[in-house]
């Protein structure tokens, strides 16, 4: 049902980094990039109320990234379930790894409710929002299409990009996770991509 | 909250028989909740028949989703008014793809198992029992080789 080659050419149409030579992807299950993405920087305000600088805090380490909201039902909450499943089970890989989520419904979704959302999967992953330019900027750093608002009153839903952008600890995105990856791929694509060392 | 209350008592009143004897609803589950709304899923077979709409006590509302990929790769949820079961087919309810979102719902544990009302066009009410299931194990068909 899915169709990964939509969300390939939207994500490599926004490529910015040169290739590295020397950097195994081959055992990469993700979604591949034909070139390596380098890492948007932007800063947006974590749970706590404080500014968080995504290069800064995730530097040398592997980081994941995923744009949702919290009233999402159906595929926010299987995207984080995923990979809390595969850090529950690796200590190591958990340390090193920071999983960012952005809310794109500032409208609706409260600091505290972005939190309580998270807490659900991993209390360790870190919520983020802002105002709808903060965001903006942030969807183009990494080159998501913009989320948007659909229907109106309060029961309406936003359209946001599928997929959880990775990035290793070298800094560099490789591969992207649509929506309906396996717990296999997860498990096998995140521990790949946390050896992918800076300087390697 | 009462309406919802007397349609569930009605369906309950009549039970598996009358016209859903064709209709086979199987692997209804629900993601445990992590937000206001949850998502519900199951297999239908046995049609021609069409969902027209689903309630439960445990939540405000029930309204059947389609999640749909954009022209960008953006994923979006859309509210879509029946759910057809083709006659020798099935319909399935997955991630993904379609959802009997419930807004609105109380806080439920993993386990627990919930009641919903499906109101069909044919079989008319039928209520199945719906497990509470982690997240993740929403697509468990998936994993299947």
């Amino acid at each position: 049902m899915f169709r990964r080659s939509v969300v390939l050419v939207a994500v490599v149409a926004v490529v910015l980094a040169a290739c590295r030579p020397g950097v195994a992807t081959g055992d990469l299950q993700g979604v591949v990039l034909e070139t390596p993405q380098a890492k948007g920087s932007f800063v947006l305000t974590d749970t706590a109320g404080d500014a968080y600088d995504f290069g800064e805090r995730t530097e040398g380490k592997l980081a994941l990234l995923y744009f949702g909201y919290t009233e999402c039902p159906d595929i926010c909450p299987v995207h984080l379930a995923q990979i809390a499943e595969v850090l529950d089970q690796n200590a190591e890989l958990a340390r090193n790894t920071e999983v960012v989520f952005v809310s794109v419904d500032p409208d609706r979704d409260t600091f505290a409710e972005i939190r309580e959302f998270l807490d659900h999967f991993d209390a360790g992953f870190v919520g983020l929002t802002g105002t709808h330019e903060e965001l903006a900027a942030a969807q183009e750093a990494v080159g998501v299409p913009p989320a948007r608002v659909f229907g109106e009153g309060d029961g309406y839903t936003v359209d946001h990009a599928g997929w959880v952008l990775a990035y290793a600890p070298d800094g560099l995105g490789y591969s992207i996770y649509p929506f309906g990856t396996r717990q296999s791929e997860w498990s096998n694509d995140l521990q790949a991509l946390a050896s992918i060392e800076p300087g390697g | 909250m009462l309406f919802l209350s007397v349609i569930a008592a009605l369906s309950l009143g009549a039970g598996c028989g009358g016209g859903a004897e064709g209709l086979q609803i199987s692997e209804a589950r629900v993601g445990a909740p992590t937000g206001p709304n949850a998502a519900l899923y199951f297999t239908a077979r046995g049609g021609p028949d069409a969902l027209l709409s689903a309630s439960t006590d445990v939540a405000g509302d029930a309204q059947i989703h389609e999640t749909v990929i954009g022209e960008e790769g953006t994923m979006s949820m859309r509210q879509v008014p029946r759910l057809e079961v083709p006659a020798g087919g099935e319909l399935v309810l997955e991630p993904g793809g379609f959802h009997v979102m419930l807004v609105g719902i109380d806080e439920l544990q993993v386990g627990a198992t919930i009641e919903i009302t499906l109101v069909w066009e044919t079989a008319g009410e039928v209520t199945v029992d719906a497990e509470v299931v982690e997240p993740s194990n929403t697509i468990h068909d998936m994993e299947d080789e």
